[in-house]
């Protein structure tokens, strides 16, 4: 039998052997090898971080009224695409303009985005964690949309017509 | 053949899982659902006007509840992670699916205060 704080340093312990042996990154340990590596641009990632602390770590809300949180790993999750490392703030466009939620499966769910950027149309998925927490978000094109209509389950969610 | 180099993030937390090609880091792309999943995308290279290359970025995924292997395409080159020999791509996250399911179980007896076995 185990202390419970002895458990604490036990699991702590296996943890980190676990993940020294696995090779696996963390999207944070990703980013910041990439920036020592000089493949992602360091003034692009420190302008995603200063938005994230001062808006996207509040939360996003999405038009059904939900807000969704954004982790800082989720952010270094989001920018590896260079349309979001150059546009940050796109993550929360992206979630500010959803105009359609459906189901997936345990609990997640996919939102489907639009919005206009000096007069370009720009189309993003969103999948949710339930929380709701920012899964993955990327930038889309039309015929992706269709694709993700095709994919998605039920509709929970559909922003109304406007006359 | 040459093989694509390949890295690994993942959030266990929340199961998001990608498998990434290294060596095209700085490159656009867009999620190419496999087997109707959204949960499961190839993310697919694209140039400047937005025009697919037909490269694999790489492989996103919740990878602990994936099974639509027979939906994963088979892509010309292998995958290699460090210290790994090349695999296809299928074999390379079966083999990590193995192992990030087992270093779950391991952690959850972890936590219950149940020690693993050592070595």
């Amino acid at each position: 039998m185990l202390y419970p704080n002895a458990r604490t340093r036990l699991g702590q312990t296996v943890a980190d052997r676990e993940q020294a042996s696995f090779g696996g990154e963390s999207p944070k340990e990703r980013v910041e090898r990439l920036l020592g590596e000089g493949t992602m641009p360091r003034r692009a990632v420190e302008q995603a971080e200063r938005l994230w602390r001062e808006r996207l770590q509040h939360g996003v809300e999405m038009p059904n009224g939900e807000i969704v949180r954004i982790t800082r790993n989720d952010l270094y999750h989001a920018i590896i695409d260079p349309r979001i490392w150059r546009h940050p703030e796109r993550i929360a466009l992206a979630i500010a303009h959803v105009f359609e939620i459906r189901a997936l499966k345990q609990g997640r769910r996919q939102a489907l985005s639009r919005w206009n950027e000096g007069g370009q149309e720009l189309l993003a998925v969103v999948i949710l964690e339930g929380g709701p927490r920012l899964w993955s978000m990327h930038v889309i094109n039309e015929k992706r949309v269709r694709r993700y209509n095709r994919a998605g389950g039920e509709v929970l969610w559909k922003q109304s017509e406007r006359p | 053949m040459e093989t694509v180099r390949a890295t690994i993030e993942w959030t266990p937390e929340i199961d998001r899982f990608v498998l990434w090609a290294e060596d095209l880091v700085g490159s656009a792309f867009v999620p190419e659902p496999i087997g109707d999943d959204p949960l499961a995308s190839l993310l697919l290279e694209v140039d400047e006007d937005e025009r697919e290359t037909g490269r694999v970025v790489g492989v996103e995924m919740a990878i602990l509840e994936f099974d639509r292997w027979g939906d994963l395409p088979t892509l010309d080159r292998p995958w290699q992670l460090r210290g790994w020999e090349p695999l296809p791509l299928d074999a390379l996250l079966k083999r990590v699916q193995r192992e990030l399911r087992q270093r779950q179980r391991r952690l959850k007896a972890a936590q219950r205060g149940v020690s693993a076995p050592e070595g």
